[in-house]
């Protein structure tokens, strides 16, 4: 009879220790996937993905072919950084722009269906894509923006920033 | 007798119901013995794995603590590789573009008459646009309207460190020092400056620091800044340097660049005494230039790349 209580007794121990144990989370391909697309943004530069204004993201191609992009010797993410500059002055259709080229270069990084993302600059919520609320995993990603913009003609500098940017990434 | 006899035999028959009784107490004594031992293995095994679990979970938690801490760590790497190759180069444009942009207007409204290199100048007006001038009283080209203060090195250096502060770093130092007489120029339209970003940073929990000197080397674009020709030797055409000026062909008469104009070593005295501006060639000239006189010409079709 005691033998069969402290049985008892000890598969509720073993009961407890198996509840308690802490759940491990595999969010090692999420971070790498984070890490891999901030750095892509931000050492990959425009000229480097256009030959002219022939470049390999679609969104990027469209906004040179209309003389948009001042500066084709910025990093992908200083181009973000300026994008929201001019937003930020007044331009409210820098945001969609700021939006397709985001988009556009996320898109060749990684697999939309399988990670949700949130672009947040200065602070301000520019996109999301998915719920982030309920994910259990959320990799965090913060880079500082600041640049200028030169008018090549009368050498006006326009500096811009310093912006915080912060990336978001969880899996779907 | 009988009596007596039937009176032991009744004790006896006492004595020995009591004496079983006793032996049968005896076997309970020993299992409840038992189920004590039996229970006090129990709650020592138990005790044992809670204490298990418990060191299992704080290592866990712990674990949990250093990869938080490595991954902030990783994100504040990043932040200051960024500073390192992109960003101190661009406060020094900006700041050392500032400078010399206030420094010509100033130039070319007191009409050129300076009195120092360019060098000593930006070392003077870079961080607060005060420059000194030969009789030790300073100029504050910012109030004056020919430098922009949020453009200033100081200025510039405050913002990034309020928003490096807001992401959990430290600035203890963050210095922005044109490196003493790295100022030159080999291209007409850039003028190289060598500067020295110092910076002490520090991770808010004091896990870790950055401190370092990162040297870096910018071009600055001289559109924008003002000059003038320095045709038949004398000066005219003041004005801004926009696209449209053209590159001066090297032959018998150079025009001087844009160091040498704003102060680099300019003067020179000739045998004669009489102080005059040296001639040191990668120079621009004027749309006004009067292009093809004699000895001196001033080309038009080597323009370089200055966008």
């Amino acid at each position: 009879m005691d033998a069969i209580f402290a049985l008892v007794i000890l598969m509720i121990g073993f009961m407890i220790i198996s509840s308690s144990k802490p759940t491990e989370t595999d969010d090692i391909p999420l971070a790498l996937a984070a890490e891999n697309f901030m750095d892509i943004m931000a050492s990959v530069k425009l000229n480097e993905i256009c030959y002219g204004c022939e470049c390999s993201i679609q969104d990027v191609q469209q906004q040179c072919n209309n003389g948009d992009i001042l500066n084709m010797d910025q990093s992908m993410l200083d181009y973000l950084g300026e994008l929201y500059y001019l937003y930020d002055e007044g331009d409210i259709l820098k945001r969609q722009e700021l939006i397709d080229v985001f988009t556009g270069i996320s898109d060749e990084i990684y697999r939309e269906d399988l990670y949700g993302v949130e672009l947040i600059i200065d602070n301000r919520q520019m996109y999301i894509d998915g719920d982030k609320i309920n994910t259990p995993n959320l990799i965090t990603s913060k880079r500082v923006l600041f640049g200028y913009i030169e008018n090549s003609v009368n050498g006006q500098v326009t500096y811009w920033g310093p912006y915080s940017l912060e990336v978001n990434f969880w899996e779907k | 007798m009988r009596k007596h006899f039937s009176q032991l035999q009744q004790d006896l028959g006492k004595m020995r119901r009591q004496f079983s009784q006793s032996l049968q107490g005896l076997g309970k004594i020993k299992l409840n013995q038992k189920g004590v031992f039996f229970s006090i293995v129990s709650v020592l095994i138990i005790v044992l794995f809670m204490t298990m679990t418990q060191l299992a979970s704080d290592i866990s938690s712990k674990e949990s603590e250093i990869e938080v801490t490595r991954t902030r760590i990783k994100v504040l790497n990043s932040l200051i590789k960024d500073m390192e190759e992109n960003y101190f180069e661009k406060m020094i444009y900006v700041s050392g573009k500032n400078s010399m942009k206030g420094l010509s207007k100033y130039y070319y409204d007191e009409n050129w008459d300076i009195d120092k290199t360019l060098f000593k100048a930006m070392e003077d007006t870079i961080d607060d646009g005060i420059l000194i001038d030969k009789f030790g009283s300073p100029i504050d080209l910012i109030a004056t309207g020919y430098m922009k203060k949020k453009y200033t090195s100081n200025e510039l250096i405050q913002n990034i460190s309020e928003l490096l502060e807001d992401m959990g770093i430290v600035v203890k130092k963050l210095e922005i020092n044109i490196t003493t007489g790295n100022i030159s120029q080999e291209n007409p339209w850039f003028i190289v400056i060598e500067a020295d970003a110092i910076y002490d940073l520090r991770d808010k929990d004091g896990i870790v620091s950055w401190r370092g000197t990162s040297t870096k080397s910018v071009n600055i674009s001289v559109i924008g800044l003002y000059a003038y020709d320095y045709e038949g030797r004398s000066r005219g055409n003041d004005q801004k340097i926009t696209a449209d000026w053209v590159v001066d062909e090297p032959s018998y008469y150079t025009e001087n660049s844009m160091l040498t104009k704003l102060g680099e070593d300019r003067r020179q005295i000739n045998p004669a005494g009489v102080t005059t501006i040296k001639e040191h060639g990668l120079g621009l000239c004027s749309p006004d230039y009067e292009v093809g006189l004699e000895d001196h010409t001033c080309k038009n079709d080597t323009q370089g790349d200055h966008g």
